[in-house]
């Protein structure tokens, strides 16, 4: 197996005596989708946000790339190479798309504040933002954000972050509240992005993530129950009990 | 005692009476952030218009007690009435606007005061039972009124504690701006709760200001020198903490009297360096929780 | 508003406001160039609420900075020459800025409000206290500032029209540099962080230090427009730093419509002649002033600007 690019090791967070992540080890691997599910409630996004820097952990390690990440703050992760989506749509309402994936790219693309340089014309950025948005399939980028639909609104998430050009994606539940079609198409999306990324895909959809996912985990309680290649996960005997035995558990 | 140790105690007592008026100016201000999400300039006006209103009627009846038995609920259905016209349009909207109607509305009740108590200095005499002082070595004295003050301030102190830990209205404030649904689910009706909320906010800094006229004078600029130190007192405590309030008003209350006596040069500026210390080591202030506001 | 037609106007504007001296009297020159200066004070406000979102009752502060560091730099019976005193003003300004920044940066929403009215108060208080700068009565500048350089006096400022000109000519710049910046990359990501401040992070935006450039640039412009002011009748008090004029000028931002910077030039034009008609009528005028306030935040939430984007839209 490939050198992993982000390991977590043993992650705890704490909320006022409860620990929501509680001793969480994985790594993600490039080219590869690491699915994580488990019930509502397991800590899953709150390992998110301790991956992409939102959180800090209370214990624990996280590295990337040679650094080490923990408790370092979201805008220096996400300038070293992670990028995340959001569970809820978490955009700039006012803005169009292309500008939504404009201000992505920006951040990568200035140095400095960017004092010196005109927005709207600026070549790099446009070319930069189009590209994300066409890799999404995403067409009319001059429409505003607060008016796209829903499974529109997903893409644009999608898009944003990968106009950040990041190393490795944090996908918070992309496929929340999209019908069938939708739905395919993302997954399709998904998978594509797994094979130049390395992706940790949040999910409640187990279809979508027996399809598409290399290696899974399984959280119960802030903890991992199980961990390993999808027929290992689908065999085992406590995960089917506790998390796989109702059908998919999502609002 | 000593005389500089009966000095100290002195300012220590004013620090401290200082202090618990300012919580209780302050209270107000805090709870009618933390449940209603509102930044209420017009705060420290209640406050004036509490003094101005004692002066009134005290000069009018002669007593500040029944000037107060008359005051107190004047200030509370002006407040109400402020609530249901200017305030309720204003809730959830960008606090921007709040900021900007309760500041036009702190010129029109200055205006309404000018034109009705004029823009005079005036005193309000100390009751008679409490106007005599309490030795405390040789010719030093201090005023039993100040005590009083202080008694009186620790007593609503003490209400307000219990009413948020043990009523109904005090568990929705507890639950907070962030839990409306949650209220509501309670069977209690938030339009209530908020009406309620500012009115007892509005009731507190008037009656601080009633009581405080004896010792404090009355005068045109009151309010706004109040609120800005409220405003201090709730950056330091933390928005929506009323423990935090209590005990950063007594910090504050302490730090300006005896930053007055012993570091004059700062003139004044002494709680300034308070906040900029707390800005500085805990932006959401001592009790309070990061990402409120 | 399509870009050829928003700089016709725009320009009209100006050649107006040029020849306004061939026709006014000294009154009228006096009263505009006040207006052209809180329009200044106004538009800088306008880039930390209009654009970075971020509300600031203190702006007065670097307002009064201005003002009294060309007191400060005044001998006190000659001038000062304009242009060390004015740079120098708004370095004070933003060095304010800056330290001001760094601490209430550390706080947003209701909190950050009230600490800019805070440490406002605080240089007030400090002011107020200091016998040197004049105390609580204020003090006066005796000499205007002098425009000379290498024996050349291309303006004489002690004619209302030259300094009428002066103010005209630093409104035109300063409109064009508060342009170019929000027009910049560092605008848009501004306007982001007014947005979604914590998605920004998310996307490698170090957001404090954008937030602190801008307090910094809105402050010193605050400053420029502070030092006019002592400029223009030579007396300063503690009053400039106070929290009236920062509601006033906040007030100016909403009223012209906040994030056009042309908004914010509107609402000072219409709250000083308010301002102006109204102490004509009464000496309560604050009475009016304040009713005004009150009915204009609940019935216009976009502001004269918002107004006009309306009937715009209504004419397609």
């Amino acid at each position: 197996m490939a050198e992993p690019v982000l390991t977590a090791r043993a992650v705890v967070r704490q909320f006022g005596g409860v620990n929501a992540v509680d001793g969480i080890s994985l790594d993600l691997v490039a080219g590869e989708i690491h699915a994580v599910i488990g019930p509502n409630g397991a800590g899953k996004t709150t390992l998110i946000n301790l991956l992409s820097g939102e959180l800090a952990p209370t214990a624990g390690s996280i590295r990337f790339a040679g650094h080490d990440i923990a408790g370092a703050t979201p805008e220096r992760i996400a300038r070293l190479g992670i990028g995340r989506s959001y569970q809820r749509v978490n955009v700039f309402a006012g803005f169009s798309a292309l500008e939504n994936c404009r201000l992505a790219a920006q951040a990568r693309l200035t140095h400095g504040f960017g004092l010196l340089r005109q927005g709207r014309d600026d070549r790099a950025l446009n070319a930069a933002a189009t590209a994300a948005l066409e890799r999404v399939r995403f067409e009319r980028s001059e429409r505003i954000a607060e008016t796209l639909s829903h499974g529109e609104q997903r893409q644009l998430e999608i898009a944003m972050t990968l106009a950040t050009a990041p190393k490795v994606l944090l996908l918070d539940e992309p496929l929340a509240g999209m019908g069938a079609e939708e739905s395919e198409h993302m997954t399709a999306l998904i998978a594509e992005l797994g094979r130049d990324h390395a992706v940790l895909l949040v999910e409640h959809d187990m279809d979508a993530v027996f399809r598409i996912a290399q290696t899974l985990t399984v959280m119960v309680d802030g903890k991992v129950l199980a961990s390993g290649p999808p027929a290992t996960i689908r065999a085992n005997a406590a995960v089917q009990s506790a998390y796989l035995g109702s059908d998919e558990a999502a609002p | 005692m000593s005389d500089s140790l009966a000095f100290f105690l002195i300012q220590v007592l004013n620090g401290v009476q200082e202090g618990l008026l300012l919580f209780l100016v302050a209270s107000g201000l805090t709870l009618i952030f933390g449940i209603m999400g509102v930044i209420n300039l017009a705060h420290g006006s209640f406050y004036m218009l509490g003094a101005y209103l004692a002066y009134a009627f005290a000069t009018l009846t002669g007593d500040l007690w029944t000037a107060i038995l008359i005051a107190v609920p004047l200030a509370i259905i002006l407040g109400l009435a402020l609530e249901v016209v200017l305030i309720r349009p204003l809730y959830g909207r960008d606090h921007l606007y709040q900021v900007l109607l309760t500041y036009g509305v702190i010129l029109v009740l200055e205006e309404i005061r000018s034109l009705l108590f004029g823009d005079d200095v005036h005193g309000v005499t100390v009751p008679a039972f409490l106007d005599f002082s309490v030795p405390l070595k040789d010719a030093l004295t201090y005023p039993a009124y100040r005590l009083f003050l202080s008694a009186i301030c620790l007593a609503i102190a003490g209400a307000i504690w219990w009413l948020i830990r043990y009523t109904r209205l005090g568990m929705a404030i507890r639950a907070g701006s962030t839990n409306r649904e949650m209220v509501q689910s309670l069977g209690i009706d938030i339009a209530w709760v908020y009406r309620a909320v500012f009115a007892l906010g509005v009731a507190l800094a008037a009656l601080a200001g009633m009581i405080a006229a004896p010792v404090a004078s009355v005068f045109p600029g009151m309010g706004n020198d109040v609120l800005i130190v409220s405003f201090v007192v709730v950056v330091i405590g933390g928005i929506g903490s009323i423990k935090g309030a209590f005990l950063s008003a007594l910090l504050v209350g302490l730090a300006d009297t005896f930053g007055q006596i012993y570091l004059p040069q700062l003139s004044g500026m002494t709680i300034y360096v308070l906040m900029a210390a707390v800005l500085l080591w805990r932006p959401a202030g001592l009790f309070g929780h990061a990402g409120a506001g | 508003m399509r870009p050829t037609r928003h700089r016709l106007l725009l320009l009209t504007a100006f050649v107006l406001l040029a020849l306004f001296p061939l026709l006014a009297g000294t009154f009228y020159l006096q009263l505009f160039a006040k207006i052209m200066i809180m329009a200044i004070f106004a538009m800088s406000l306008d880039l930390l609420v209009g654009y970075t979102g971020l509300v600031s009752f203190g702006h007065a502060a670097f307002f009064g900075i201005g003002a009294y560091a060309l007191f400060v730099l005044s001998p006190q019976y000659a001038a000062a020459s304009l242009y060390l005193s004015l740079p120098a003003a708004i370095g004070a300004a933003a060095a304010a800025a800056l330290v001001i920044g760094l601490l209430v940066l550390r706080t947003s929403g209701v909190s950050f409000i009230m600490v800019t009215l805070a440490f406002a108060q605080m240089l007030f208080f400090y002011v107020m206290g200091s016998r040197p700068l004049g105390g609580s009565d204020g003090v006066y500048i005796y000499v205007k500032p002098s425009t000379t350089l290498f024996g050349w006096t291309p303006v004489s400022l002690d004619r209302p029209a030259g300094f009428y000109y002066l103010v005209l000519a630093v409104l035109a710049a300063s409109y064009l540099v508060l342009r170019f910046v929000t027009r910049s990359l560092f605008g848009h990501a501004l306007l982001g962080i007014r947005s979604n401040e914590s998605r920004m992070r998310a996307l490698g935006f170090a957001t404090y230090g954008y937030k602190l450039a801008a307090f910094v640039i809105a402050g010193a412009i605050a400053g420029l427009a502070g030092y006019l002011d002592a400029a223009q009748f030579g007396f300063v008090s503690p009053d400039l730093f106070g929290w009236r004029l920062s509601g006033a000028v906040l007030m100016m931002v909403i009223l012209g419509g906040m994030g056009t910077l042309y908004g914010s030039v509107l609402g000072a034009f219409a709250l000083v002649l308010l301002q102006d008609g109204l102490t004509d009528v009464t000496r309560h005028w604050l009475l009016p002033f304040g009713l005004f306030i009150i009915l204009a935040v609940l019935l216009l939430p976009r502001g004269i600007g918002g107004l006009v984007h309306r009937a715009e839209k209504a004419h397609g």
